[in-house]
């Protein structure tokens, strides 16, 4: 593993040096301080914690992964790294692990919006009805590593991708389901979030259901209720599971041996394990935040 | 003794055409030079030797390994250079980053070792100056010594080079003939080229090839003697002679069979190898 890792780090430094990253992130950053700023709504502050405001730098570092895994094609090298000890097998596993720079930037992106929000235990109070209100809670630790780890599986998903269909064509999906993700589970905050929402790598957490305190016909059946702060734990550890599958999933493009095939299948029953204890559990909470 | 590279009826075939056949070879240490035209199969054997392509029959064993087994290929690329026909450099990286990428695919773990190593083959190759240069602003012999470098990592016991004197000026020839000669003292070199001159300023083992089938193997002074005795010069155009050309000092020179009383000279390997490209069936030194 000693040469995966120095691949990774040679690339990851490579990406953090890519300033078109910093670029999105300067542009987020700009985003957040509007959200922060006293016209910004607790929504938006919320949703830039939990790892929305990753998307825009997300994007530019997903391109990034994909050309760099892309790169001894495109420059027509693979003859003679074919040749070198580290082969294309192992080569995929040093671009996955790449993908962690693409975290660690997302991690210090999240770390300096939670420094500059400066949050209480309530993020604020936020009115969904315009009739009631219900208190928007700072994320826990859980729910602000999910922008991180979500950057590194979307950015492992794309490594096993392009080892599959090499091109670079594999940016047009991408975007593609960015937007899915973004518009159908999150950036509204209002959306709620359902058992299987909890599959995508990016989810607010909130609760639909009949608002907890409701009294009056008029304030109950509010798309949000509340905020599930149980299922993010399980949440992180799905995506941990889904990074390690999906670099199986590269590596049995080029190695198909009984050792490649087991991690395979060990690292999907996790996926699938981890998935659905996540579902569950978020249907618990839900069930128990409306019974109350 | 052990041979570095020894094989014994390889063939390959893509397809129906074939493109090695029946080639039998015992390499020790030292530079074999491969002639031939284009098609003749160099590439396809260099390949081989690279652990790049799969032979389609017979035996073959690098550096006392079996290149078929998983675990013996990887052990031949452990210490195996290679230069393909085509590198594909990465543009975008500086000479320095691209050779250290390829050290870390070569398992150079240690970062300051393998710094080192990067540096000392870049200054081998002459590139210590320019190598925080991009390689797309580095010109095509530079980029052709940043492939070469990248190859010498780790002091490799087999160098396989295809056609790397290719975009060198004849300075920068000089210099890899000095190095690579330097390198083989105690390693494996196999080469190909069309440049007879690189093959006699080099090489100790000259090995034709056409069509997939070897049709020399010996010294460079053996392949030009095979042109002794039937390289002449005139005044004027011989009609005896298969190739002939007017040299600079205004007389022509021939190759073929010289008429009774011409004025006979020294052959060349070039003499030689084109002999053997103008219809000699089949030449094997003693």
């Amino acid at each position: 593993m000693i040469a995966e890792a120095g691949l990774a780090r040679t690339e990851g430094v490579r990406l953090l040096r890519n300033p078109l990253v910093w670029v999105a992130m300067a542009a987020t950053a700009n985003m957040v301080r509007g959200a922060d700023s006293s016209s910004g709504s607790v929504d938006e502050r919320y949703l830039a914690l939990v790892g929305y405001a990753l998307v825009l730098p997300g994007l530019v570092m997903v391109l990034h992964l994909i050309l760099s895994t892309l790169r001894s094609r495109s420059c027509r090298s693979e003859e003679l790294l074919g040749v070198l000890p580290v082969g294309a097998d192992r080569r995929s596993v040093g671009h996955a692990l790449s993908a962690l720079a693409a975290g660690l930037v997302g991690a210090v992106a999240t770390m300096a919006i939670y420094l500059v929000m400066r949050p209480e235990s309530m993020l604020g109070r936020w009115d969904p009805s315009e009739q009631s209100m219900i208190n928007v809670p700072r994320p826990n630790l859980a729910q602000l590593m999910q922008g991180p780890a979500a950057l590194v599986a979307i950015g492992v998903f794309v490594v096993a991708v392009v080892r599959w269909i090499p091109t670079w064509l594999v940016i047009v999906p991408l975007v593609f389901l960015t937007f899915v993700q973004a518009l159908f589970f999150g950036l509204f905050f209002g959306v709620p979030t359902g058992g299987l929402s909890w599959l995508w790598p990016l989810v607010t957490g909130s609760v639909h259901g009949e608002w907890f305190g409701c009294e009056t016909a008029a304030g109950c059946g509010l798309p949000v209720s509340g905020f599930d702060r149980i299922t993010p734990w399980w949440h992180l550890a799905y995506l941990v599971a889904l990074c390690v599958w999906l670099t199986t999933v590269a590596v049995v493009r080029h190695r198909r041996d009984r050792r490649a095939w087991a991690a395979f299948g060990c690292s999907l029953a996790a996926v699938v394990a981890l998935a659905v204890i996540q579902v569950m559990t978020s249907d618990t909470y839900t069930t128990i935040v409306s019974a109350v | 003794m052990d041979h570095i590279v020894h094989t014994r009826s390889l063939s390959k075939r893509y397809g129906k055409s074939l493109a090695l056949a029946s080639i039998d070879l015992d390499l020790g240490t030292g530079i074999t030079g491969l002639l031939g035209p284009n098609g003749a199969g160099k590439t396809t054997l260099l390949r081989i030797l690279a652990t790049s392509l799969a032979p389609s029959s017979g035996e073959l064993r690098v550096l006392g390994q079996d290149p078929g087994e998983p675990a013996g290929r990887l052990e031949i690329r452990r210490r195996l250079g290679y230069v393909p026909q085509e590198v594909g450099l990465y543009d975008n990286f500086t000479a320095f980053d691209f050779v250290d990428y390829v050290a870390i695919l070569k398992e150079h773990a240690d970062r300051s070792a393998r710094h080192a190593e990067v540096r000392r083959v870049l200054e081998e190759v002459d590139l210590g100056d320019v190598r925080s240069k991009k390689i797309r602003k580095l010109s095509g012999g530079m980029k052709r010594r940043v492939a070469l470098a990248q190859a010498l990592l780790g002091d490799p016991t087999l160098l396989v080079l295809d056609e790397p004197t290719v975009g060198l000026d004849p300075e920068q020839r000089l210099r890899f003939r000095q190095l690579i000669s330097r390198h083989a003292e105690r390693r494996c070199v196999v080469l190909s080229t069309h440049m007879t001159e690189d093959v006699e300023a080099l090489c100790d083992r000259v090995i034709a090839l056409d069509q997939g089938r070897v049709v020399f193997d010996g010294t460079p002074a053996q392949l030009a003697g095979v042109a002794a005795g039937r390289v002449w010069v005139a005044d004027s155009i011989d009609a005896h002679a298969i190739v002939s050309w007017r040299t600079g000092e205004g007389r022509h020179r021939h190759i073929g069979e010289a008429p009774a009383g011409a004025e006979v000279i020294a052959p060349t390997v070039q003499d030689g190898y084109l002999l053997l490209n103008g219809g000699v069936p089949e030449v094997t030194a003693a």
